[in-house]
Formats: C-alpha cells, structure tokens, sequence
C-alpha cells in the first residue's frame, strides 16, 4: 500500500481512496460471483465493472494484489467488529446468547464470502497476501485467545483450558469452516452449521463450569 | 450428505478408488521423492527435472507414469489419504468403553500419522485454486473424514456415549475443518513439544465437546 502524503489535502483524498475501494470491492464480488478467479480479473476489467478508470485506480494502488490485501484488512476488521457481541457476553451468558453472538459473525460474513474465498486463494501463492493474510490471523487468534483469558478470569470459562492453543484451534475452525462450509451452504443449512460451530465453542469453554455450579 | 462444497464428488471418488498400472517400485520412489522435496522448496519451485534427478531417473521415465508433477502430487497424497484413513477408522471405531486416555492415544496416533505428511498435504491445498482436480481431490478427502466422523458421531449418540444434542453432520464437518487447518499452519513446522500440544489440544475439544457431556 503506498502512504498517503500529509498534505492538507488529506481527509479528500482519504475519502476518494475509501470511495473508489469500496466500488472496486464491489465490482470484484460481482466478478467473483459470476465465477472468475482472482488470478483472472485484470486490472482493466475490474476498473471498468467499477466504473474507474485505469489511471485512477493506480493513483490509489499500485497493483490488483495491494487492492485484495487492504480488502482483506478490512474485511477481517469488520468480522471482529461483528465478534464484539460475544466478547461483551456477561459471564452468565447461555448456549443460546453465544448462539446469537456468533450469528453476527456468520451475518458479516455471508455478503463478503467470496472475498473471503479470493483472499485465502490467493494468500497460497502470493507472498504480499499471505503475510497480510496471517498478520490478520494472528491479530482475531489474539483476541479470541484474550477472551478466553478474561472467560477464565470471571468464572465462565473451564480455568483447565489452555487458552493460546484452544484459543489458536477454535480461530483456525472459524476461518476454514466459514470458508469451506458456510460459503457454499443454503439458508437452512447456514442455521445447522452456526449451531454446530456455536456448539463447539459452548462444549469446549463453557458447558463443564455451568455443570458445576448447578 | 454431499452438502458440504464437492460439486464434482462423484468422479472425485471414483478416482481415489482407481488404481493405476504400473504401480512398482519407480513409482513409488517418485512419490517418495516429492515429498522429500517439498521439505526443501514449495511445490512452484520443483521441476520434473528436479524430481527425476533426485530419484535417479530419466525424465522420459517419469512421463510413464505421470502427466505432469501435479499428477504425481496428487497420486502422492492419494497414498497418504489412505494411510492416514486408517488412523482416523481407528478413532471412529471408539466404542461406549471410551475414556479421556483411550481417545487421547487414539488421537496421538493420528497426529503422529499426519505429522510426516503436512507438508504434502499443504502443497496440494495450496494449488486447488488453479487445479480443479487437486481441488476435487481435496474435497473428497474432507468428505470421506466428514462423513466418517458423522457415523461414529450418530452411532455414540443411539449407544449414549457422545453428546446427544449435537448435529453429527455439521460437527462432524467444523472438527475435521479445523483439523484440516491445524495440519497447516500447525502441525507442518511443529517440533516434539508442540506436537504433545497438538494431541492435548485436540483430545480437549473433542472430549469436552463429543464425550463429556454424555458421561
């Protein structure tokens, strides 16, 4: 991403630059829709289905890949926002209200699924993506893993998990599940497998301590 | 069945069920080496010359047998699925006589089944996006673990040793994805210690969240 100079023309050019991702964000999910590949769409093509022009979208981006890694960033910025819900659970909080946490969630995700899908695709083969894929990782592996931490230290959640590596495990679940499950799953079927995810999360942190204070 | 994502599962599942001609000992030293050299550079980086080099062989050879290296990095993990099938048949044959100790063992030999191969097994995941037969190779590996897991997952609920409010399919389905992640980004670079972690991990959330609470 190249940095935007400190000028007084700053907020402007921020706002043109947050305006023109947000076309080409949906442009790009229109082309992914109708089945291209990200390492199909060619600047050109994307610019013109956004309604940019070519130069345009080189005075923000240097190239289709700086594009996907800032999509990227925000889109998993938008997820953990979506994730505050079940952060902010009271610590007697029951399967049912994680349940409609995590709907959240899936709700953030579901518009953005194919996205989701170019960015881990792409993270496999080229090196800017991947690294700003696992930067993104590590920082929602963190923040499950520090809710886990503050579970424990009100009480609601069982003090004999070990929250790095549960934390680590139950984020990587997320992230491919929502990509290889949820992407391609009918309504009725989103409901089965957020229940199921939830359901993990409830058994694995939550149900042994709830047994024990009843 | 079939809901989670193999479109094309039905010739997926016939070809992990062909077995070429030809499977001798020049073969099988071609899948070796594969795998040995994804150790030392990403599968991009591997040439046929490379491959046949390091076996010994001619590159005319290697043509007899494969059409190119995604076709040996496929027939490569096909072996490894069927190996590591075993491993996870000997966790769904659990029985009512399971205990936190007979699952956490189980699992360990599964892990350590897997520990050898998660470099390969990454290799073929990380070029589904350009190869569609790797990504239905992929799709029915998942599947098969899927519904697997799904069976033993049905059969603990009617016997009463898994958790009964749970859906067997959907479970079934984010266990093994999370596995699939774990192999990854987890168990490909771990070392001895953070192996014992993997097993420790892994029987935690499946204990507590299949066994447990049917106890």
């Amino acid at each position: 991403m190249r940095s935007v100079p400190q000028r007084a023309d700053r907020p402007a050019r921020a706002d043109r630059r947050h305006d023109i991702s947000q076309k080409l964000l949906a442009a790009f999910e229109v082309l992914l829709d109708e089945g291209s590949r990200f390492s199909e769409v060619s600047v050109d093509r994307l610019a013109r289905e956004a309604g940019v022009s070519r130069s345009n979208f080189y005075v923000y981006f240097d190239d289709k890949t700086a594009l996907l890694a800032e999509l990227a960033a925000n889109f998993i910025r938008e997820m953990l926002e979506s994730l505050q819900g079940w952060f902010d659970l009271p610590n007697d909080a029951t399967r049912a209200d994680v349940r409609d946490a995590m709907g959240a969630l899936f709700d953030a995700y579901r518009p953005h699924r194919l996205l989701m899908g170019a960015v881990i695709e792409a993270a496999a083969y080229d090196r800017r993506v991947g690294d700003q894929w696992a930067r993104v990782r590590a920082d929602a592996v963190g923040q499950v893993i520090g809710r886990i931490r503050s579970g424990q230290a009100d009480g609601s959640v069982d003090p004999d998990v070990d929250p790095d590596a549960v934390g680590t495990w139950l984020t990587l679940m997320t992230e491919r599940g929502l990509d290889r499950l949820v992407t391609a799953a009918e309504p009725d079927e989103v409901d089965h497998l957020l229940t199921a995810m939830t359901d993990i999360y409830w058994f694995t942190l939550y149900a042994s301590v709830r047994r024990n204070r009843s | 069945m079939g809901v989670y994502a193999a479109r094309d599962m039905a010739s997926s599942t016939r070809r992990l069920q062909r077995r070429r001609p030809g499977t001798d000992a020049m073969r099988a030293k071609l899948l070796v080496v594969v795998e040995r050299l994804l150790d030392e550079a990403s599968f991009a980086e591997i040439t046929v010359d490379r491959i046949v080099g390091e076996a010994g062989y001619h590159r005319s050879s290697f043509y007899g047998y494969f059409e190119d290296k995604g076709d040996l990095l496929r027939a490569a993990v096909e072996e490894v699925a069927d190996e590591l099938t075993q491993a996870h048949e000997a966790w769904w044959a659990l029985d009512a006589a399971i205990t936190a100790t007979t699952l956490h063992n189980t699992l360990e030999r599964l892990v350590q089944a897997y520990w050898p191969h998660a470099t390969l097994l990454s290799a073929v995941d990380d070029i589904v996006s350009f190869d569609v037969r790797s990504r239905e190779l992929v799709a029915s590996v998942s599947q098969r673990n899927i519904e697997g897991l799904a069976a033993h997952i049905d059969a603990g609920q009617r016997a009463g040793y898994v958790n009964p409010t749970l859906r067997p399919l959907e479970t079934a389905a984010w266990l093994t994805s999370m596995f699939e992640l774990v192999t990854r980004e987890i168990v490909r670079s771990a070392d001895e210690r953070e192996i014992r972690t993997v097993v420790d991990t892994y029987q935690a959330i499946t204990w507590k969240t299949l066994y447990e609470p049917a106890l």
